[in-house]
């Protein structure tokens, strides 16, 4: 504990956040003085609540100013700032201005990057907004459909199918010339029967059935290597980049759907394959 | 007859076989090439935009990126004392903000993303219609907007821009200011249909009621003698608690954190998609050197040597890895542009910012993989055909 209270977190501009993204947030009821650490935060310098702790905005950590960490708290995981190290605390906004103010000695600028404003008519947002906007150097917008309609998670899942969906193209390229060579290997075979009476249909039907029996193992055996794979996966990518996000997750409904389309394309491709040697003449597939 | 013959009419002796193969590796390789494209594309194209400007170097309160972050404070004595430094060349000053804009009185608003600019040497728009901002102090009241701005309020170069003001049912209760627009421009970092305006920081300041002087960002071009390095030295020497950065160092923190996402994505791809190719090639030619090991045994008891045997499976699967290969950049070069279009819908893009990005030595890499996989991939195969027992196979060929 000791060690923790002389432990001095160097902020190089403090209250402009360069070293550490600070944000100043006014919370009703809450002490002056406390505040939260990120966990990377956290776990980097061996921090807990309950710890005093000492900001500084110099290099050399002096004139610094006690604070007490009230709590931990997980950043909102985010892809695209996936390789950037969450070192991130939050502290009272009048904190903040008041260690501008005393660090400076001259008037606080009192900035702050925005405002949340409740209403007490919801319903007049758009009208509030519009009234705000009229100085350019303020943007209001109404909170409600502020993201847009297009959230970024859904454009990278878009992004991921379509890699998968030409993965799948090269792999069925792939799975034909594959059947078609086990076709070839079977064409005497399939001739004698063809000349013995077997009909195509009974040759495809075989054909199936075998189809069938590779494919299903084949795509459980995929399904179970994911869902088998993925924990460690995660728990690779988290560590890697340190975050909660989870990367791969193996749902009922993917594995259906990775079922409903692996097992009819495993079987189509033998199908195809066998399709293009029984059309031939019986004769010509014995080669006499 | 040469091995590269001999293997050709071995292919063609199995069109299908041998154009799925090519298929399959085309399709494979297509996505590499794509991942290659992927993983510096960002940070080259962003590098471009910047350089588009034609500043060399970003000057900013903190170390957010250009806009993201606090004002410059006392921006015109900031400008003023920095054009003063021997490397620097120009400075200019951008304030951004947002104001609603009408094409005449009785148009709904719209609300416009604004610049305002203060310095003589224009950056980060391109005319495309009308003239620019005039760079006498006297451009005042003149306002240049994008195509999407233009066509949403139905203006032209010459016409009036109503800014600011508030309508509440139908009245004024604070009357618009009014701009001429002397052009139509490209913004540098121009998002989708979203309108744009720049004007005079003056103005801007005008239009507000009150002066802040101050700027989101600073962009300074180098004097022709000076590297961007020098003059960005001289800005932190001479303004300590300034955060300044040529536009390489910008890319190089774009490329660590912002968007590093696709870089990480685009190895592990690759990586995968290296060793799918591997993995389908192996399985391809194996089956294939399994099905004639008859005619292998054949050509070596007529004295082929399995040096030759292993050439010409080499040139087997080369006319099909570099067939393989043409097909792929020609797709893969589509590819990169449908997949480009579905990351654009990302918000907060511009438009000149792209994820795929042929860079020099793109293509060398992409070959060399996809070459050095089909070499890796021919081991197996090679070893089955060049140890092959010959007398032995050739009556197994016999008897069944």
């Amino acid at each position: 504990m000791i060690r923790r209270d002389v432990k001095v977190l160097v902020l190089a501009a403090f209250l402009l956040g360069v070293f550490l993204p600070i944000s100043g947030v006014e919370v009703e009821g809450a002490s002056r003085g406390d505040i939260l650490v990120s966990r990377p935060l956290a776990e980097a310098l061996d921090l807990a609540a309950g710890d005093p702790i000492r900001l500084a905005r110099t290099r050399d950590g002096s004139d610094p100013w006690p604070y007490r960490i009230v709590g931990i708290y997980e950043p909102i995981p985010d892809p695209i700032k996936i390789t950037r190290k969450r070192y991130e605390i939050r502290m009272h906004l009048q904190d903040l201005l008041d260690r501008e103010q005393s660090s400076d000695g001259d008037e606080p600028s009192r900035y702050a990057q925005y405002i949340n404003v409740g209403l007490v008519d919801p319903d007049r947002a758009g009208e509030v907004a519009d009234q705000l906007n009229q100085d350019p150097f303020l943007y209001a917008r109404p909170a409600r459909g502020a993201g847009g309609d297009i959230d970024v998670f859904a454009v990278l899942e878009r992004f991921h199918l379509a890699i998968a969906v030409i993965a799948l193209m090269g792999s069925c390229a792939f799975l034909l010339a594959l059947m078609v060579m086990r076709a070839e290997e079977r064409r005497e075979t399939a001739g004698i029967l063809r000349i013995l009476g077997v009909r195509r249909s009974r040759i495809l039907g075989e054909v199936l059935v075998e189809g069938v029996l590779i494919a299903v193992p084949g795509a459980l055996f995929g399904i179970v290597l994911a869902a088998a794979a993925q924990g460690s996966i995660n728990r690779f990518f988290q560590w890697k980049y340190d975050t909660a996000l989870v990367f791969v997750q193996i749902t009922p409904l993917l594995a259906a759907k990775c079922l409903a389309l692996s097992i009819p394309l495993g079987v189509v491709a033998g199908l195809a394959a066998s399709w293009s040697i029984l059309r031939q003449d019986p004769l010509s597939m014995v080669q006499r | 007859m040469t091995l590269a013959i001999l293997a050709w009419r071995t292919l063609l002796r199995q069109p299908a076989r041998a154009v799925l193969g090519v298929f399959g590796v085309a399709a494979v390789a297509a996505l590499l090439f794509d991942m290659l494209l992927l993983a510096g594309g960002l940070a080259t194209s962003f590098r471009d935009l910047l350089d588009s400007t034609g500043f060399d170097v970003r000057v900013t309160a903190t170390e957010a990126l250009p806009g993201m972050g606090p004002y410059l404070e006392g921006v015109r004595d900031l400008v003023a004392d920095i054009d003063e430094l021997d490397h620097v060349a120009d400075v200019a000053a951008v304030a951004l903000g947002t104001i609603a804009a009408r094409g005449s009185e009785d148009q709904d608003a719209i609300s416009l993303p604004i610049q305002g600019y203060l310095g003589t040497v224009r950056g980060g728009w391109k005319v495309l219609e009308g003239d620019d901002l005039p760079r006498e102090p006297a451009s005042s009241g003149t306002v240049v907007i994008n195509r999407a701005a233009a066509e949403q309020l139905d203006l032209d170069p010459g016409d009036e821009l109503l800014l600011g003001g508030l309508k509440i049912r139908d009245r004024w209760s604070a009357p618009p200011q009014r701009c001429r627009i002397t052009g139509i421009v490209e913004f540098v970092f121009e998002q989708g249909h979203t309108p744009s305006a720049a004007m005079d920081l003056d103005t801007m300041e005008g239009l507000a009621g009150r002066k802040p002087d101050r700027a989101a960002f600073l962009m300074v071009s180098s004097a022709p003698a000076s590297a961007d390095i020098e003059t960005v030295q001289a800005i932190r020497d001479r303004f300590p608690n300034l955060h300044a950065y040529s536009n390489a160092q910008y890319v190089q923190q774009f490329q660590a954190h912002d968007f590093s996402y696709f870089r990480q994505i685009a190895v592990v791809i690759s990586t995968l998609t290296v060793f799918f190719t591997f993995l389908l090639l192996t399985a391809l030619l194996t089956v294939s050197v399994n099905q004639r090991l008859g005619e292998v045994a054949g050509l070596r008891a007529l004295g082929f040597r399995r040096r030759r045997i292993v050439a010409m499976l080499m040139w087997e699967t080369a006319v099909t890895v570099v067939v393989g290969l043409v097909l792929a950049v020609a797709v893969g070069a589509a590819l990169a542009v449908v997949l480009d279009g579905i990351l654009h819908d990302m918000p907060g893009l511009p438009d000149r910012l792209h994820f795929f990005v042929y860079r020099h030595g793109v293509l060398v890499r992409f070959v060399g993989l996809i070459l050095g996989t089909g070499l890796l991939s021919l081991v197996y195969p090679a070893w089955i055909a060049a140890r092959l027992p010959i007398a032995a196979t050739l009556r197994k060929e016999i008897t069944t």
